[in-house]
């Protein structure tokens, strides 16, 4: 088997056992990470869109949402700067592909999986939701995900885990704000179970039917 | 005689951040309004205060006057600390309770409304007029300047999201400079020596 170099791997697992994520923006991934900075500036320029059919759900149908160049400009994402138009500029140095994500701990289902053999058991759903930052502002964006509670079931975490982790990349080439004492990186968020088997949570792939922009979270982002 | 070009000039520079900020309220361009005008409004409030304290010592190594420009940049920098103030009475749905607990009870923000009430009087008392009814008076009241400067920069640093942020820093190391320029070094030689 391949050998998956540590810093390519997503910690999932004290995405069973502690907090965190990434709830930064999202932004455009898989097939344009090279040209992300150019495509998140371009209005149109969207990803990739996805493979397999996306059903649209009925969360958020009577919500109006922000454009596209809004919600790919406009983030919390201080692994690219702290300022909100920073990540649209800087995130152009994130490789979301390949992608690895390890699930570890208290679960029945551990190992490392490529983000598609990750994601590949699921139905994609895009959901409107009308997306609340902890710094006060929010959007309302039409993401393309699945429901965090249906992975977790995959998983399965034992009756001993009482949390769900999430730890983001540690690489301070591809994401230079990790450089700046600003947080302690990498950067953590977690959820009690309950949290995370409630119904709107969510693990988004992408937005506008299309992958993520590196600015949103690229490849893959909680939204909670 | 012609009329000189070089104030309205001025002006329209001056004015530009306030047209673009403008701009982008009436576009809707801004995703949190409080915020996106809070900010850029505080940084040329401040930038513009920094630009005046430059007038003097450049004018010192030019060989042409600049000194009546110094006035518009000074006014324009109060106009931009009303506007920053401004938004911060809007986010406080201008209730006198909830503006008087956050000057006294936020310190950070009791240095910003303090550097307000400098640059307040200061401007005020910018015009013709003034100056002729103050006399030796005016020199002294504008000195305060200097104090407004060391208010902005710690209300600045203050309300920043880290310590490791460099724009702060970078902002008061330019203030220090040109505040070392305005001391009297001639003086402080005297006095230690």
């Amino acid at each position: 088997m391949k050998k998956i170099k540590e810093h390519y791997i997503t910690n999932e697992t004290d995405y069973f056992n502690r907090r965190s994520f990434i709830k930064q923006s999202v932004q455009f991934g898989v097939g344009l990470a090279s040209f992300s900075a150019f495509a998140a500036k371009a209005e149109g320029s969207l990803g990739g869109g996805f493979a397999d059919k996306i059903i649209k759900s009925n969360y958020g149908k009577d919500l109006t949402p922000h454009t596209f160049k809004q919600i790919s400009s406009y983030n919390n994402f201080y692994e690219f700067g702290t300022g909100k138009r920073d990540p649209a500029k800087n995130a152009h140095t994130l490789k979301p592909k390949p992608w690895h994500i390890q699930v570890s701990g208290a679960c029945a289902k551990q190992g490392n999986y490529d983000l598609e053999d990750f994601i590949k058991p699921y139905q994609l759903e895009e959901r409107t939701y009308r997306f609340r930052c902890v710094e006060a502002w929010s959007m309302v964006i039409p993401w393309v995900g699945v429901p965090l509670a249906d992975v977790l079931k995959t998983f399965a975490p034992t009756s001993k885990a009482k949390y769900v982790v999430f730890k983001t990349l540690l690489d301070k080439e591809q994401m230079p704000g990790q450089k700046s004492a600003t947080l302690d990186w990498p950067y953590l968020e977690g959820l009690t179970i309950a949290e995370a088997m409630n119904p709107l949570s969510m693990l988004a792939v992408g937005l506008y039917g299309k992958t993520l922009p590196n600015q949103n979270g690229a490849p893959l982002r909680l939204v909670v | 005689m012609t009329i000189s070009w070089q104030k309205p000039l001025l002006f329209l520079l001056l004015l530009m951040p306030f047209m673009q900020l403008l701009f982008d309220v009436l576009m809707g361009n801004l995703i949190d309004p409080i915020e996106e005008i809070t900010n850029p409004t505080g940084l040329w409030a401040l930038r513009l205060l920094l630009l005046s304290l430059l007038i003097t010592p450049l004018n010192k190594i030019l060989p042409f006057s600049i000194i009546k420009y110094r006035r518009m940049i000074g006014v324009f920098s109060f106009f931009y600390a009303c506007l920053h103030l401004g938004i911060f009475l809007i986010d406080q749905q201008f209730n006198p309770e909830f503006i008087a607990e956050d000057i006294i009870k936020r310190p950070y923000i009791t240095i910003g409304f303090s550097t307000f009430i400098i640059l307040f009087l200061l401007a005020i008392t910018s015009t013709n007029k003034m100056v002729r009814w103050l006399g030796k008076r005016w020199k002294k009241l504008h000195k305060f300047i200097y104090l407004a400067t060391i208010l902005a920069v710690v209300h600045f640093y203050w309300q920043v999201k880290s310590i490791a942020d460099i724009e702060p820093l970078i902002y008061t190391l330019i203030a220090l400079i040109l505040l070392s320029f305005r001391l009297n070094w001639s003086k402080m030689k005297k006095l230690v020596f």
